[in-house]
């Protein structure tokens, strides 16, 4: 699920960011791709009891929707979607989960302190290729993150694009991310979105099932529609299988994988995924390449 | 021009592909009901005596217990189907049905279905078929959520 949920259990130690591969390059900042920059904290935003959102300046950072930076927080080091606008130049976003002791100490930081951004890294979602096409985006838990920047590129150029749909599902009701964007995004008249959850209680007025249970309110041209999809393994599979049953092209349908990422550059192996390197190769990747490995024990 | 109840049927999507025979023989088994928000449509263990068709609305599937209240298991909505515990002795609801939203629905006579389903077995086939994968569609949906439950 991109690189936010399981944080801390990817945790990787401080010796992976040693100056091994002098001179390589691959990262934007800077001749070589090891060497983290040190950023100024700006601010941290509790989204929900356990998920934080670490904004650091920009200074100068760009990023394509879809690619994620190594986070080193003093403690070691872990794979962190980026998680705002990219037009926005004043800084960047990552949110994290608190479940490890790295994302513990990333989410115990204080407006002014440092943290170390190497990045940024990966495959973009090909959101610009896509332009002409209806977009369904699909979102479990903290999936969602990664495709925010995303969903801030399609409506900053919603003309380009045609019908959007976003479907977002998560656990419980405390585990909603970006709750007031997803009432603005919901307030628009050109784009539908949907939230579930899969557990709730009588406060509830909304929707309760899985998010494959929303898949029927996507009404598109399944010739000319691409679809965005970042959760839980398990749920990318049963989604991207009902997209394929709404006549979607296995092609135009993109995941966002997670593996164990400690170089980031597609040379350690850690994340290697069958012939690809999630790092390098991904994280975004289209179902058509992946779909055979998806149902692979222990790929 | 108002709908009749057979036209209504018609448009749900259970019935949509049905021949005119199959809707008119349902038919004259059904009537509309309207509940509003917070209403319950039906309770955990009382008989499961009808198949209903929502028209409008949403609807939760929901559990009470004694520490946690009342616990949401799904909702379900307009062209949805509610209610297949009729399909199977002992005939009884599992879960409570309430409506989330005024809702509207048209209630089917479920004793009168399974006659027929017993009658007329192409028709009961033409049922049990579209029956059958609406509940492959939610063990599907269960077992995800099981999965999920775990891993998000």
């Amino acid at each position: 699920m991109g690189m936010h949920a399981y944080g801390g259990r990817y945790d990787v130690g401080v010796n992976a960011v040693e100056d091994r591969v002098g001179g390589m390059g691959g990262g934007v900042h800077g001749a070589n791709p090891y060497l983290p920059r040190i950023c100024r904290v700006r601010r941290v935003k509790r989204e929900t009891y356990n998920t934080f959102t670490i904004d650091v300046e920009a200074d100068g950072f760009r990023f394509m929707p879809g690619q994620f930076n190594m986070l080193y927080a003093f403690v070691g080091e872990v794979p962190i979607s980026i998680s705002s606008d990219p037009d926005n130049h004043e800084f960047i976003s990552h949110t994290i989960r608190s479940v490890g002791h790295v994302t513990r100490a990333l989410c115990s930081l204080r407006a002014g302190d440092s943290v170390g951004v190497r990045g940024p890294f990966g495959n973009p979602w090909p959101i610009k290729e896509h332009e002409g096409s209806d977009i369904v985006v699909v979102a479990g838990g903290l999936g969602l993150a990664p495709l925010r920047p995303l969903m801030y590129h399609v409506l900053a150029n919603r003309a380009r694009y045609g019908r959007v749909f976003l479907l977002y599902g998560t656990k419980t009701q405390r585990d909603i991310l970006y709750r007031s964007e997803l009432a603005r995004w919901r307030a628009r008249f050109d784009i539908d979105v949907h939230v579930t959850l899969s557990r709730a209680d009588g406060r509830w007025h909304g929707n309760v099932g899985v998010v494959t249970s929303l898949i029927p309110r996507v009404h598109v041209d399944p010739m000319y529609a691409s679809a965005f999809i970042c959760g839980p393994e398990v749920m990318m599979r049963f989604v991207a299988r009902e997209l394929l049953n709404l006549g979607l092209d296995a092609n135009r349908i993109f995941l966002s994988m997670e593996r164990n990422m400690k170089c980031a550059v597609g040379l350690c192996g850690h994340c290697q995924f069958g012939p690809e390197f999630v790092c390098k190769d991904g994280p975004v990747l289209a179902y058509s390449r992946i779909a055979s490995l998806l149902n692979v024990a222990e790929v | 021009m108002s709908v009749s109840l057979e036209e209504s049927i018609r448009r749900h999507s259970f019935f949509r592909d049905m021949g005119v025979g199959d809707v008119s023989s349902i038919a004259v088994h059904a009537k509309h009901l309207t509940f509003d928000a917070d209403r319950f449509i039906f309770r955990e263990g009382e008989d499961a005596d009808a198949l209903y068709l929502i028209t409008h609305g949403r609807v939760s599937l929901e559990l009470s217990t004694a520490h946690r209240g009342r616990i949401i298991i799904q909702t379900i909505e307009e062209d949805d189907v509610l209610g297949i515990s009729w399909l199977s002795p002992p005939y009884k609801w599992h879960f409570d049905a309430r409506a989330l939203t005024l809702t509207r629905l048209i209630m089917i006579d479920a004793a009168q279905i399974r006659k027929r389903c017993e009658e007329d077995n192409a028709f009961g086939y033409r049922m049990m078929s579209r029956l059958v994968g609406i509940i492959m569609r939610r063990l599907q949906a269960v077992r995800l959520q099981l999965l999920e439950m775990e891993e998000m």
